[in-house]
């Protein structure tokens, strides 16, 4: 493997930046719309490391499709700037430290075995075609899971989003 | 060193941008007339010899005129959301073919920025970049007219990206292949597949096409800056330079648009019944040439068929603007969602089947 260039630190600089401001900044719509910055140069870093499918996937989808919902749902609501809250040490930060610790392990546990032994296997060049051959062969039932589970997300957000009780409209008066 | 095709690509970046920005004022021109013409107008007569300096003067005026950023504007996104209304359709040009490849020195080099092998995703992922602008546009301006000329833009952009996202499989169906060079190649005289793309999916042809001129937000379906409605639509508070570079991001999208509908369906850069092959034969034992001289004669033939077929597109799109009145909002999204999915999908079931039997009997 060799080493990132220039432009790869760029790049990497420039999604831990973008990703920093999505949980940093107050206002709903810049978190928004840095968002779809961090998915599209996530894209970019794909493209950078040559798997050329991945990254347009990822823009096209992430960075084109569902952070426009997002942009386009927070400026519909026109949310103001969250109030500021001071965190307390209550319940909820040690639970959130926890959560903050386990992610970094886990994650620490699956790059940095790759990062120490010099020897990992090849890494295949991501094609369309074998990326299908695998999506609708041997990993068919997660595929199938995950659609199944979107589909109930989906559901979720309506049954959460319905009001209690429904609106009576009063039409006599027009 | 100096003879690696990476540099003879980064040579092309300058290249292309300029050829795209003196593209624009051209575009600019061929509308004044023809909507004069249209309209049995004289049109400009003014600037310069049959007004053709008219663009100069436009751009002079848009530079010299006052920027005003509303006071209750969100600053930043306003003067981001112009930028990225020109950078999305200006980087589609990294992956379009524009004509063969040179020959030089033993060496191939393609007349193409990038030749990164799943050309026509990346293409529609930058395009699908294009909503930001319109929507950042729209919010950062803190205007009502403006907000509604976003929302609207942004819903109608995304509903002819899934039309878009659909028909284009059926496509990729036929020739087997994400990569746009091989796609042009396959286009070409003497291949497996000698037809023109328009010829071979004419209803995947039209969608896109009639999906195009929603993409670029182009008359009949220009609602996001109906005047009539919103004053001017998502930009109505911006001024000078910044609308300039609004204007620049339409002209551009459309050649974009032009280049990606000649590209799939149109042969892309082969000059009609004479394969890159023939040309560089003909070149070589009719003149007398080397390979390097007849492969750039070829090269500058095969640019010039692929500006007059982008150009073709670009008079179309100027002439459904004069010709066709606006669409109502309702009657936009009928067409996208109830008209235009539905053919797709069914075309692309039709070409599932026929692709399926012809593989197996073997004559594909």
């Amino acid at each position: 493997m060799e080493a990132p260039s220039i432009l790869q630190w760029v790049l990497v600089t420039l999604t831990t930046a973008t990703a920093l401001v999505v949980v940093m900044v107050r206002n709903p719509v810049v978190a928004a719309m840095s968002l779809m910055a961090t998915l599209f140069l996530t894209g970019a870093l794909y493209f950078g490391l040559g798997s050329f499918f991945i990254g347009a996937v990822q823009i096209l989808i992430y960075a084109g499709a569902i952070s426009v919902l997002f942009v386009f749902v927070v400026m519909l609501l026109d949310l103001r700037p969250f109030p500021v809250k001071v965190p307390g040490t209550g319940l909820r930060t040690i639970l959130a430290v926890v959560a903050a610790v386990v992610t970094l392990l886990s994650l620490a546990n699956a790059i940095l075995p790759g990062l120490l032994s010099p020897s990992h296997p090849e890494i295949e060049a991501a094609a369309a075609k074998s990326i299908a051959l695998r999506f609708l062969s041997k990993y068919m039932f997660p595929f199938q899971v995950t659609g199944l589970l979107l589909l109930s997300a989906v559901v979720g957000v309506v049954v959460l989003a319905r009001p209690v009780k429904p609106i009576s409209v009063d039409r006599g008066d027009f | 060193m100096i003879w690696d095709p990476m540099y003879f690509s980064l040579a092309l970046v300058p290249l292309v941008g300029i050829g795209l920005l003196t593209g624009v004022p051209v575009i600019l021109m061929v509308e004044r007339w023809g909507s004069a013409w249209m309209q049995r107008r004289r049109g400009p007569n003014r600037v310069g010899p049959y007004g053709m300096m008219q663009p100069l003067a436009d751009a002079l005026k848009f530079v010299f005129k006052e920027e005003n950023i509303p006071a209750q504007a969100h600053k930043p996104l306003f003067i981001l959301a112009p930028v990225l209304a020109v950078l999305p359709p200006i980087l589609a040009f990294a992956v379009i073919p524009l004509a063969g490849s040179v020959h030089w020195n033993g060496q191939e080099y393609p007349v193409q920025i990038s030749t990164i092998p799943v050309s026509l995703l990346f293409l529609l992922a930058i395009t699908s970049l294009h909503v930001y602008s319109v929507l950042t546009a729209g919010w950062s301006s803190n205007n009502k007219f403006s907000l509604m000329g976003a929302l609207r833009s942004s819903s109608q952009m995304i509903s002819y990206e899934i039309a878009i996202g659909i028909t284009i499989v059926s496509l990729v169906l036929v020739y087997g292949t994400l990569d746009l060079r091989e796609i042009v190649r396959l286009q070409e005289a003497g291949s497996k597949l000698p037809l023109w793309g328009a010829l071979l999916q004419p209803i995947c042809f039209l969608t896109l096409w009639i999906s195009s001129f929603a993409e670029t937000n182009r008359l009949p379906f220009d609602l996001p800056e109906g005047e009539s409605e919103l004053v001017a639509g998502y930009h109505t508070e911006y001024s000078g330079l910044k609308f300039a570079l609004f204007f620049l991001g339409e002209y551009v999208a459309m050649y974009a648009a032009s280049a990606f509908l000649v590209t799939l369906f149109m042969g892309g850069y082969n000059v009609p019944f004479l394969s890159e092959s023939m040309l560089r034969e003909i070149f070589q034992t009719h003149f007398h040439w080397s390979l390097e001289l007849a492969s750039i004669a070829t090269v500058f033939l095969q640019l010039v068929s692929f500006v007059a077929k982008v150009f073709f597109f670009m008079w179309v799109f100027v002439w459904v603007r004069w010709t066709l009145p606006r669409f109502r909002y309702d009657q936009l999204m009928d067409l996208g969602w109830k008209l235009l999915l539905p053919i797709g999908v069914l075309n692309v079931i039709v070409t599932l089947l026929v692709t399926y039997v012809l593989k197996r009997g073997g004559s594909l």
